[in-house]
């Protein structure tokens, strides 16, 4: 069994509380504009696969996160539920070559069941905003950024606000099949 | 081969040499003014990424001028001025990896050299001087970016284009013309202000300026 030495579990804690409020309040998620790094790689958010580099934007000084490779994807889980956010407002900011690719990723639950994937406008550092209708009920969503293709890829933005729920005309967004179960009692009452 | 201060020295001397009919021969003129600020795709960038233009005096700016006026002719002078283009301030609220907010600051201040060419045409006796002008030259941004670590400064280098028109104040004594006011309206063109992406800001503007002149 795995144990944490007290030494971890205080490093663990204070990284806790270093990253709890590492965005705007109506900000859905931490550090939406690529801009803390720890090193060579972002504190804010975990690379799961490749390698990301901190590249300079439309300043030297603004960096974004270059993705190096076909495979390479950075996850952030953001702990917020139906009650915190029953529409949720994206704008992104990219560039890519044309043979590259970012895709979004929401893992509602974060149980590894992907329900929406949408590529991110790249072309040229356009500001792309839309709402997305989330499930009436989820706890918890694991935000993924991912790339397809070769070539270079940068992301300088991926925030995710709260709006009003009358901004999100399309259906929720239906859990997969076996998606986690929200374990909660208290979050069963939608309110809806 | 001389420059163009050069040629309208030589003009001015060689006239006055062959008997001088210019109301003025040299004149030193300040004036202060206001214009909207300019938007661009460079604004608009800084929009994109965040950032938010700052507060004080949010949709105009305050510009500053300084001429040498050299008479040419009655009608024909040449202009030097040294004057503001363009500034600008932005920042960004953001926070820091322990939940303290910090801003970080752009900002940049763009200035000109410029040689103009000024035709007037004196009325009333020379009290009003009604007059138009045009010409170019240099001008330079300085440009900052502020973190919460570093101060980044840099310096944009291009040229501007610039025409103005305006109307001159000048009591007259016999034939000698001291000191006077005037009010100019003039616009200008001065591409000098690029990011990374390649957006490129107009530091150009359109103002309303109010000075004095003096000299002999």
């Amino acid at each position: 069994m795995a144990t944490l030495t007290s030494g971890k579990l205080t490093t663990a804690l204070f990284a806790a509380a270093l990253l709890a409020g590492t965005a705007c309040d109506d900000d859905l998620l931490n550090d939406p504009g690529f801009d803390m790094w720890c090193g060579d790689t972002l504190c804010a958010w975990d690379v799961e696969y490749g390698r990301i580099e901190k590249v300079p934007t439309w300043h030297t000084m603004d960096e974004g996160a270059q993705m190096h490779g076909p495979a390479t994807s950075i996850t952030q889980f953001a702990d917020f539920d139906h009650h915190d956010a029953r529409c949720i407002y994206f704008s992104l900011l990219a560039d890519a070559d044309d043979d590259a690719r970012l895709v979004l990723e929401l893992d509602f639950q974060g149980d590894g069941s992907v329900e929406y994937s949408h590529a991110i406008p790249d072309d040229d550092w356009e500001l792309v905003g839309y709402h997305i209708t989330p499930p009436t009920r989820y706890s918890g969503v694991r935000f993924r950024i991912r790339m397809e293709g070769s070539g270079r890829a940068v992301i300088a933005q991926v925030r995710a606000q709260e709006a009003y729920r009358e901004d999100c005309s399309a259906a929720p967004i239906e859990l997969e099949p076996g998606a986690g179960k929200l374990e909660d009692p208290s979050l069963w009452d939608t309110g809806f | 081969m001389p420059g163009p201060t050069t040629l309208i020295l030589i003009a001015g001397i060689t006239h006055a040499a062959e008997g001088d009919d210019r109301l003025e021969r040299l004149m030193f003129e300040t004036s202060i003014g206001a214009g909207p600020r300019s938007e661009s795709a460079y604004t608009q960038r800084l929009d994109d990424f965040g950032f938010d233009r700052s507060l004080f005096l949010y949709d105009s700016m305050l510009m500053l001028e300084g001429s040498v006026v050299l008479g040419v002719s009655e009608n024909l002078s040449g202009v030097l001025t040294v004057g503001r283009l363009d500034s600008d301030s932005y920042h960004r609220d953001l926070l820091r990896v322990g939940g303290e907010d910090y801003d970080e600051f752009h900002s940049w201040d763009t200035w000109r050299l410029g040689l103009y060419g000024r035709y007037t045409l004196p009325l009333a006796g020379g009290w009003l001087v009604p007059y138009v002008q045009g010409g170019g030259g240099p001008a330079m941004a300085l440009a900052s970016y502020r973190d919460e670590d570093c101060e980044l400064q840099e310096r944009h280098m291009g040229v501007h284009l610039a025409a103005a028109a305006g109307l001159q104040v000048m009591p007259t004594f016999g034939e000698h013309r001291y000191v006077g006011s005037f009010v100019q309206v003039e616009s200008s063109w001065a591409p000098v202000l690029e990011n990374l992406t390649g957006d490129v800001h107009d530091s150009g503007h359109r103002a309303l300026m109010f000075g004095v002149r003096a000299g002999y």
